[in-house]
């Protein structure tokens, strides 16, 4: 039945070791998929576009996010419905459906409910991206005991699609691509006794008396830490345009989890919306990928990403379209097509510049958001601010919320890249050691804390790069003066510690 | 005339709504947050008329009359939808039929049609019951439910044609009183002035009035309520384990989402955004016994409101002594909801008839704690 491969076997500088066959049934027909792969990304692989009909409307969807922050891949997998694909493994003989408008209730359901087990942990780190990885080995390294949930199925967040060498140091993995960087964090994560991982697993809530809640599969955990990181990432914005809910439509990152993950082709034409680096790296991904490229649109007037990206994707001709924005998106089950057309400088549209392209790929790259809502209802105090993507908690400099010992780092603390997630990560864990460790080691954590936000603040954010974030992360820290103040004007909903 | 309303929940909205019905020019409603902010927007949606007082049977199978005449009118077409999918009570116990058989004859002389039904017409009225755990059920088919998002939209937009002003983000911090009349309403944007006043702040009533010396005995308990994801209709009935304590519900809501909700134990006045965590598998188990399908369905959001609960579980209305121009409507004890469209109406007539068209409500004032005059239930059940 699948009339396509969509798998990438020659890659210029990625080499996807795919793992044993299996097979499993779609839509009632055995078709064949690698073991390691998830189900979106296999169904993806051998053709499949349409993962399921809307609601309402009946209109067709596929996926979106690939990462488990959206909606766009739920289908039927084993007789329950709204199933995340994107973070589902194949299995042998399993049975994937696509779903059709509201689903039935689930047709089979499991004999027993979910075991409820109670986990003692001093730091709970919630999200196993770059952040996550080095609170938890930080943390880790001092003898605390660790707990790190991440609902996906492997470790490393954002890190797993990076193909790009880092920069800097070699204690900030420079030379090191980031899926390289992933291996190696959980890899030392694995060989610490004093750490334990639950992938598949959500941290669902924060209740009274310090009480997290993690669902896992069939499996309910409650954890009363004595501090918690965040560390949830962030998903990609939307846009809207008439059809940008077409299959083919997705966001750039989760064109990347598909190609540079999973080494399959996301589609044969694409068009790009957004030229911050995102936009810009995943159009040179494209192209490594295989890919064509027609172009990339810009709503301001100038590119927004990093020149050495821009320059890089303008060698291989693809055109850069500034003052250009999509208008619709157009196709029956998948993209065909989309109109484009100029702005003037008030981001309107200029009437009679439309202009249609063919494609077959729409890929959304104008921002993400962060990812900060268990901290939201935890009632930590949270701002919005535009240079970092939206409402992010209010922090101290080492990175501790309004919610006593509930921490941040990374990109849920506000859109920034990868080392300085890193960085963030290693603070708040530092922090947090400096208050649980006796004596010496305590004072130690503190001291190397100090270094590292010093070496964050006054040497990598001075960087012309990332003088925006370093203005949103400005806007968003807060003296542990007002800290206080904070707290007993707006009093959080619980407290660790 | 000015008749200032605090509160947009649906006890303020339908006042305004009847007010503006009736003729009244110059409505506004006070909402410290927005609109459904309050008990309203956390409720569970359902509406029935099969109570245990004379009062409240008499004043919710009007509000039953009401909610159909305005899902068919223009509220109707502005979303307003009211689905008379019945309630069902289950026995786990034989007993417990036994109470059903006296609840319903109660019910039948008073002219509301509950009936106690085997276990074949339970299974063809909720297909996915486990019904090997069940003794009996009562059913009561005048009840329903109305999804409450769509119900305030329509609210807003009917009562915003009709002149009627909404204020969200003005909390009213204090009334101010001359004599035996209130005068304003102080709030966060500065003082609104008015003729009449009608307290409908659930929650913040009690508070509220004691700013002009008024004391109202409600209590604020929290209740907590889940919801899970949509799914196709499986079925219309609100369902009730009535055997289990805390008495856990489900309902599936007309977007398609299954509300599970049950009592646990809370100290009133407990914040509403301090959740616990051991209320989903509380409120989850009794139900995913009685609805295996449950295991397998993801739960989206969780959240609590408060019941504003009196002695007498019965609300309070209509005008106080002391004042010449001061209504209530608040005191709904978990049941203000379904009244929407009765209190409207009756809180109305008060205000521009000096009486409600249905007596029983006179006995609803806030005098009657004073004078003793609770509300007799006519059955005491449980
Ligand atoms: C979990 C749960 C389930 C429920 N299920 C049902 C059900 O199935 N059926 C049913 O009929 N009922 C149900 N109820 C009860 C129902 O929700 C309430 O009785 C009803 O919503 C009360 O409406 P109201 O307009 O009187 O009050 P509210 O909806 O609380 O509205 C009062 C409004 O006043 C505002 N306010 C408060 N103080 C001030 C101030 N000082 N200034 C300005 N504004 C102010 C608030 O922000 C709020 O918006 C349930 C309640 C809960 C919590």
């Amino acid at each position: 039945m699948p009339p396509s491969d969509r798998r990438i076997w020659d890659h210029p500088i990625l080499v996807f070791e795919r793992g044993k066959k299996v097979r499993f049934f779609f839509e009632g027909v055995e078709v064949e998929a690698y073991e390691g792969e998830s189900v979106a990304a296999a169904l993806y692989a051998i053709g499949i576009d349409v993962f399921s009909y809307s609601a309402k409307l009946g209109r067709p969807r596929g996926p979106f996010c690939m990462i488990g922050k959206c909606s766009s891949c739920f289908m039927i997998v084993d007789g329950v419905p709204n199933t995340r694909t994107c973070v589902e493994l194949v299995r042998d003989g399993m049975r994937v459906e696509r779903q059709r408008g509201l689903a039935p209730i689930p047709s089979t359901t499991p004999p027993e409910g979910a075991e409820e087990e109670v986990l003692e942990a001093d730091v709970l780190v919630i999200g196993g991206g770059p952040a996550g990885l080095s609170a938890a080995l930080e943390a880790a390294s001092y003898g605390l005991d660790v707990v790190l949930v991440d609902e996906h199925f492997r470790l490393g967040g954002q890190l797993v699609k990076q193909t790009h060498k880092f920069f800097g140091s070699k204690e900030l993995f420079g030379g090191l691509r980031g899926f390289q960087i992933a291996e190696v964090m959980s890899e030392k994560l694995s060989k610490m006794s004093n750490v334990r991982v639950l992938l598949r697993s959500v941290a669902y809530g924060v209740f009274r008396g310090g009480w997290v809640g993690i669902a896992s599969r069939n499996k309910l955990y409650r954890v009363r830490p004595r501090a918690v990181v965040v560390a949830s990432g962030a998903s990609e914005q939307y846009l809207a345009f008439p059809g940008n809910d077409l299959p083919g439509v997705m966001g750039a990152g989760g064109a990347q989890t598909l190609m540079n993950e999973f080494g399959v082709r996301p589609g044969e034409k694409a068009l790009v919306v957004g030229s911050g680096n995102v936009g810009l790296i995943v159009s040179y991904q494209l192209l490594q990928a295989g890919v064509k490229v027609v172009a990339i649109l810009e709503i301001m007037p100038s590119i927004g990403g990093w020149f050495v990206h821009a320059a890089k994707v303008r060698r291989y001709g693809v055109p850069i379209m500034t003052s250009h924005t999509i208008s619709a998106a157009w196709g029956s089950e998948r993209v065909e097509g989309a109109t484009i057309v100029k702005v003037d400088e008030r981001f309107n549209p200029i009437p009679g510049s439309e202009r249609d392209v063919e494609c077959d790929l729409i890929l959304i790259s104008v921002g993400l958001a962060p990812d900060a809502r268990l901290l939201a209802q935890a009632r930590a105090v949270m701002r919005w601010v535009p240079e970092l993507g939206g409402p992010v908690p209010l922090r101290t400099i080492d990175l501790e919320t309004s919610v006593p010992n509930m921490y941040v780092a990374g990109d849920a603390s506000g859109i920034e890249e990868a080392t300085s997630a890193m960085i963030e990560g290693r603070i708040a864990a530092l922090s947090i050691v400096s208050k649980l460790a006796e004596g010496r080691r305590g004072v130690e954590a503190a001291e190397k804390a100090k270094k590292l936000v010093d070496f964050l603040w006054n040497e990598y954010r001075t960087s012309p790069l990332l003088s925006r974030a370093r203005r949103g992360k400005e806007k968003a820290t807060v003296s542990h003066e007002e800290m206080e103040k904070l707290r007993r004007e707006f009093p959080p909903a619980a407290s660790f510690g | 005339m000015k008749i200032v309303i605090v509160g947009a929940g649906i006890s303020g909205l339908f006042t305004a709504y009847s007010l503006a019905k009736m003729g009244v020019r110059d409505v506004v409603v006070l909402e410290k947050r927005y609109v459904g902010y309050g008990s309203t927007g956390r409720c569970a949606t359902g509406i029935r008329a099969s109570f245990t007082s004379e009062e409240h049977i008499v004043l919710m199978k009007e509000s039953i009359r009401l909610w159909k005449e305005y899902s068919e009118g223009e509220l109707g077409r502005y979303g307003l939808n009211f689905v008379q999918g019945g309630y069902v009570w289950l026995a786990r116990k034989e007993e417990t039929v036994d109470t059903f058989r006296k609840l319903v004859a109660l019910h039948n002389s008073l002219g509301v049609p509950t009936r106690v039904i085997d276990r074949d017409e339970l299974r063809s009225l909720v297909p996915p019951l486990n019904t090997n755990l069940v003794a009996g059920a009562m059913h009561d088919p005048m009840a329903g439910k109305s999804y409450v998002f769509t119900t305030l939209r329509a609210l807003m937009k009917a009562c915003r044609e009709l002149g009627v002003r909404i204020a969200t983000g003005t909390e009213v911090r204090k009334l101010i009183a001359r004599g035996s009349r209130i005068v304003a309403a102080e709030t966060s944007k500065g003082e609104v002035s008015g003729d009449i006043f009608v307290i409908a702040a659930g929650a913040g009533s009690r508070e509220l009035l004691k700013t002009v010396g008024i004391e109202i005995p409600t209590k604020n308990i929290p209740r907590h309520i889940l919801t899970t994801e949509p799914y196709q209709r499986a079925f219309e009935p609100l369902v009730i384990d009535w055997d289990t304590p805390g008495v856990p519900y489900i309902v599936q809501i007309i977007e398609g989402n299954f509300f599970i909700g049950r009592d646990i134990e809370e100290e009133p006045e407990q914040s509403i955004y301090s959740q616990r965590i051991d209320f989903m598998p509380k409120a989850l188990k009794p139900i995913a016994e009685l609805f295996p399908f449950i295991k397998a369905v993801r739960v989206l959001r969780y959240w609590i409101g408060y019941y504003v609960a009196t002695p007498d579980n019965h609300p309070i209305y209509g005008p106080v002594n002391n004042f010449d121009n001061l209504f209530i409507a608040t005191g709904f004890s978990g049941h203000g909801y379904m009244m929407g469209p009765v209190t409207g109406k009756i809180i109305a007539e008060w205000i521009l008839e000096g009486r409600p068209s249905i007596p029983q409500a006179e006995k609803l004032t806030l005098d009657r704690f004073e004078r003793g005059a609770l509300v007799r239930e006519l059955a005491v059940i449980g």
